[in-house]
């Protein structure tokens, strides 16, 4: 099919507008998926996604059109993220794309990821199709919302459909609108070939897939290919497209979303962004490709046994190929013993990839409290950056800490301003600015310390405003703080695994709380454990885990044997996620325990 | 063949709040069905010659005078000179009648569900008794020579204060019954109690009940022979030491568990299954390592502890190269050594399950 055939979109949305089940309903109306094999968010191929009701990876697939002017057309679809923290999977997904599907739920109107989505859209040039989902709730105000449309991000919105996608009421005008206001792929079929790697996957029998969108030139079988970036070069063996199953093609032409499969062992050879040319007739230049990400928020994974470190670098390297903003380097722990500092883009995108790790690589990971990168002034005048808490220098050598800030947009309804204000001030922000939205919304945009953010605003937020709240955030700039090392001892020990970098006077209440906490999670053992907090040496808060006394099932006849040792063996399964550190055991979530406090 | 034989007697009168063990109200009609089937279990297993007996409930002194007669009846001939026949009796049923009889048939042990001596509590877990015709009971077992009996009692109760145990246990004392089951209160979750969602005794204080329990005891001259069991005179129950002691049993009658050549097998617990198709036996398939553990965790529960060359000939493990970290960590403060026996000290008995889950790892 020649080039002009063909559309390459994304669908972009705020999260929970419906771009899963709008997708859902073009592979329905395409015949892409036969009834019998179609479920709800198909493309989310993840049990963990499923789970959640949450889109976390982008997923590609080809489909074919019978437009209304008779003619095919194939389709490349790629389904994305809505969840701040992966906009980078957005990113990537759009930088293969020539235009997007833009989602906006007619009830809730704009929020602040369609915003950060549709800047996204703008940066790579891509024509934007505006559409309003969810029409036949009572809620729906469609014009209010292409009101707000047209007047925040400016874009026409005279024509916009306005559909149910989960009705399917209308979807069939929009793939109509995508065959005749996105443009088709630009590229030169008889230059060299570019061929911009957006994905990848490691599959345990042909090696590393590359996902690709094809620029210029085309690719097939028995074709030398070199990764400009790397300078590896493979022979193809397969290549074809997902429909969204795997499909074999002669070829992958010019403008064509599709993957490559060349017996790629070296995990390192491929990078996402990369652009793949010819080896024998290379272009001049890579692709743009995109912004590289920079994780925002770190923490150390261990093992629970130490003997499987290997196995989780392993992991690591596979599951990166999957989602090229998770960076990691080796760190070792006193209380944990080896693992790696894992950078990501926030806190869902860490929980995710532990999940992740644990699931599909079957580990038991001990994840350490998160931390942001804390620039650190030294009185020698040298600045070192550190992403963990327990490599904080001595006080008497620090100067001055500075901590990441971030430019946070909050669009919340006006009942709830005050509140806001009050949580933002709570948790250190500065105001900066405020826009009305609309008669009843508005966007406040403060300056807020990234470590607060990541500790628990979204859930207060939540809570502040009934869910009512958006909030979109970037990094804006370092600034000092009055920052200090608070440190937990267990049985008087250090355990630097759960030491966090606090505001000072945040310390004293976040050092109970913790300390509580750990009392709760941490289960009596056959002495008494003194937890206490401190900072520099001295102990601001301090509580014990008294010893354990009884715990023995008092009747225990004949019959009770299996009973009893199912309740063993329960106690055993509890155990394996239990660390000894010293001589305290302390189960996994204990390091967590930061995240899960009441400190108020 | 096993010496020792388990009857789960399935009926009660009523159901107390905390019991999850199988039992039934049950009709007439539905008793006789009953009986019939197990006297056909019991000839199916081909019993020879048994050490100890236990009927067990339920509430087997609930069984009319013929019913009882008619199941004893089954085990006639089998018994040996000095067995030990036991039976679990509500004191509201006891009469003098059934006392004669249970004697005549040669039980020679009665267990007692006294629970509690105080009228208030007893209300408080359903119990159908009061204190008052526990003590009658008990005296009138006395009074027709049944010297062998075993009083039980529960701590941990709601409501239950540490003055109320050491209460229950002065009458105790006062009675001259030489031996002694104390029970702390679980919540099953498929009893009353479990349903309504009642929460555990405070573990500080259900350890100073027990603590309190064994100091007392020991100052009346018995021995704490296993974690819940007391008694003088060397009256052991000869027929728990067999579970306690890595040995088999016939298990009897529906919900009733057994062990036969060392495998584990329980009966349906569905008494109108039971009635039509017999015991439908569901057997536990456990790995040698496997019960080479469970006769660690029963053999630990007693004072006598476990015979360790006599297990490493049955299992074929060698016991130390196996657990020597375990032994390491508990040996002097948990575990001691006794005659080339492994047994737990005072304190082990109260944290036995930590110790257990460690030897488990080992496994």
């Amino acid at each position: 099919m020649d080039q002009k055939h063909i559309r390459n979109f994304s669908i972009i949305a705020h999260i929970d507008h419906g771009k899963s089940t709008l997708a859902d309903r073009i592979l329905e109306l395409t015949d892409t998926v036969e009834k019998r094999e179609m479920r709800d968010q198909i493309l989310d191929s993840m049990d963990l996604e499923r789970e959640r009701g949450i889109t976390i990876k982008l997923n590609a697939v080809q489909l074919i059109y019978h437009a209304k002017n008779g003619e095919d057309y194939i389709f490349h679809l790629i389904d994305t993220p809505g969840h701040v923290d992966f906009s980078y999977e957005v990113s990537r997904s759009l930088a293969a794309c020539d235009g997007a599907v833009l989602v906006v739920d007619a009830a809730q109107g704009v929020q602040a990821q369609t915003l950060a989505n549709v800047y996204l859209a703008l940066e790579n040039d891509l024509e934007i199709l505006p559409v309003l989902n969810k029409v036949d709730l009572p809620s729906a105000q469609p014009d209010v919302v292409k009101e707000e449309i047209e007047n925040l991000i400016g874009l026409d919105c005279s024509d916009a459909v306005e559909i149910s996608a989960k009705s399917g009421l209308n979807v069939d005008q929009v793939l109509e609108q995508i065959v005749e206001k996105l443009p088709a792929p630009s590229g030169d079929p008889q230059a060299p070939l570019q061929a911009l790697v957006f994905d990848s996957l490691y599959d345990s029998y042909r090696g590393v897939i590359a996902f690709v969108s094809v620029k210029n030139g085309s690719i097939k079988p028995k074709d030398k290919i070199r990764f400009m970036a790397t300078g590896a070069e493979y022979e193809v063996i397969d290549v074809g497209v997902r429909t969204p199953k795997e499909i074999v093609k002669d070829s992958l032409q010019t403008g064509e979303v599709g993957w490559i499969s060349a017996a790629i062992k070296n995990i390192e050879d491929v990078r996402v962004g990369d652009t793949i040319t010819c080896a024998g007739d290379p272009c001049d230049a890579p692709l743009h490709g995109y912004r590289e990400m920079n994780p925002m928020v770190y923490c150390g994974l261990y093992p629970v046994d130490n003997a499987r470190y290997e196995d989780l670098k392993e992991a690591l390297s596979k599951l990166k190929l999957n989602d090229a903003s998770l960076t990691f380097e080796p760190e070792t722990s006193q209380a944990l013993g080896f693992g790696f500092r894992c950078g990501f883009l926030g806190l869902l995108h860490m929980d995710v990839v532990e999940e992740r790790l644990e699931r599909e690589y079957n580990l038991d990971l001990i994840a350490t409290s998160p931390s942001v990168i804390y620039h650190v002034y030294k009185t020698d005048k040298t600045m070192i950056a550190i992403d963990n808490p327990s490599a904080l220098p001595p006080a008497q050598n620090i100067d001055h800490i500075e901590e990441p800030y971030v430019r946070a947009e909050i669009m919340v309804p006006k009942d709830y301003v005050g509140a806001m204000m009050e949580l933002c001030q709570a948790k250190r922000g500065e105001y900066i600015d405020m826009q009305v939205i609309d008669d009843l919304r508005m966007n406040m945009v403060y300056e807020l310390p990234l470590s607060e953010i990541i500790y628990d605003f979204f859930d207060k937020m939540k809570s502040y405003t009934k869910g009512y709240a958006s909030l979109d955030y970037h990094f804006s700039r370092y600034k000092p703080s009055a920052l200090v090392k608070m440190d937990i001892l267990l049985n008087g020990q250090v355990i630097d695994a759960l030491s966090t970098i606090v505001f000072k006077d945040f310390a004293y209440n976040r050092g109970n709380a913790m300390t509580i906490k750990l009392k709760k999670i941490i289960p009596k053992q056959q002495f008494e454990i003194p937890v206490q907090a401190a900072i520099g040496g001295k102990i601001i808060a301090r509580t014990n885990i008294k010893a354990l006394r009884k715990n023995v099932l008092a009747k225990c006849y004949g019959g009770d044997i299996s009973r009893k040792k199912k309740l063993l063996e329960k106690q055993k399964e509890g155990k394996k996620r239990m660390k000894k550190v010293g001589s305290v055991e302390i189960p996994q979530e204990a390091f967590m325990a930061v995240l899960s406090m009441d400190d108020e | 063949m096993p010496r020792s034989c388990y009857v789960h007697i399935p009926f009660c009168g009523s159901i107390c709040y905390y019991c999850g063990f199988c039992k039934r109200l049950a009709t007439d009609d539905l008793k006789t069905k009953w009986l019939d089937q197990i006297k056909k279990e019991i000839q199916n297993k081909t019993i020879s010659k048994l050490d100890t007996l236990y009927f067990g409930g339920g509430t087997p002194n609930l069984l009319s005078k013929e019913m009882f007669a008619d199941l004893a009846l089954s085990f006639s001939g089998s018994l040996t000179e000095d067995h030990e026949w036991t039976v679990e009796c509500n004191p509201e049923y006891i009469t003098k009648d059934q006392l004669q009889m249970f004697h005549e048939w040669g039980v020679n042990r009665l267990s007692i569900g006294v629970q509690s001596f105080q009228d208030r509590l007893l209300k408080k877990i359903g119990r159908p008794h009061n204190a008052k015709q526990a003590l009658e009971a008990i005296d009138l077992c006395q009074k027709l020579g049944f010297d062998n009996l075993s009083i039980d009692l529960m701590y941990g109760l709601p409501d239950q204060s540490l003055d109320d145990v050491i209460q229950d246990l002065k009458i105790f004392f006062s009675l001259g019954v030489d031996h002694l089951s104390i029970y702390s209160l679980q919540i099953e979750e498929n009893s009353i109690f479990g349903k309504q969602g009642i929460l555990p005794c405070d573990e500080d204080l259900e350890a100073d009940m027990f603590e309190e329990i064994v100091k007392l005891c020991k100052e009346h001259g018995f021995e704490h022979y296993e974690i819940s069991s007391f008694t003088r005179n060397h009256r052991y129950s000869k027929h728990n030491l067999v579970y306690w002691t890595d040995q088999d049993f016939y298990g009897i009658g529906c919900g009733a568990t057994g062990r036969e050549k060392g495998i584990l097998y329980e009966n349906t617990k569905d008494i109108n299954a039971y009635c039509i198709r017999g015991p439908m036996p569901s057997f536990l398939s456990e790995t040698k390592d496997e019960r080479a553990f469970d006769a660690i965790m029963m053999s630990l529960r007693t004072q006598f502890g476990l015979d360790v060359s006599a297990w490493e000939k049955r299992y074929g493990i060698n016991f130390f190269e196996r657990y020597q970290k375990v032994l390491n960590h508990y040996l002097g403060t948990y575990l001691r050594w006794e005659n080339k026996r492994l047994a737990p000290t005072e304190k082990g008995m109260e944290i036995l399950n930590t110790i257990l889950v460690d030897f488990l790892d080992e496994n």
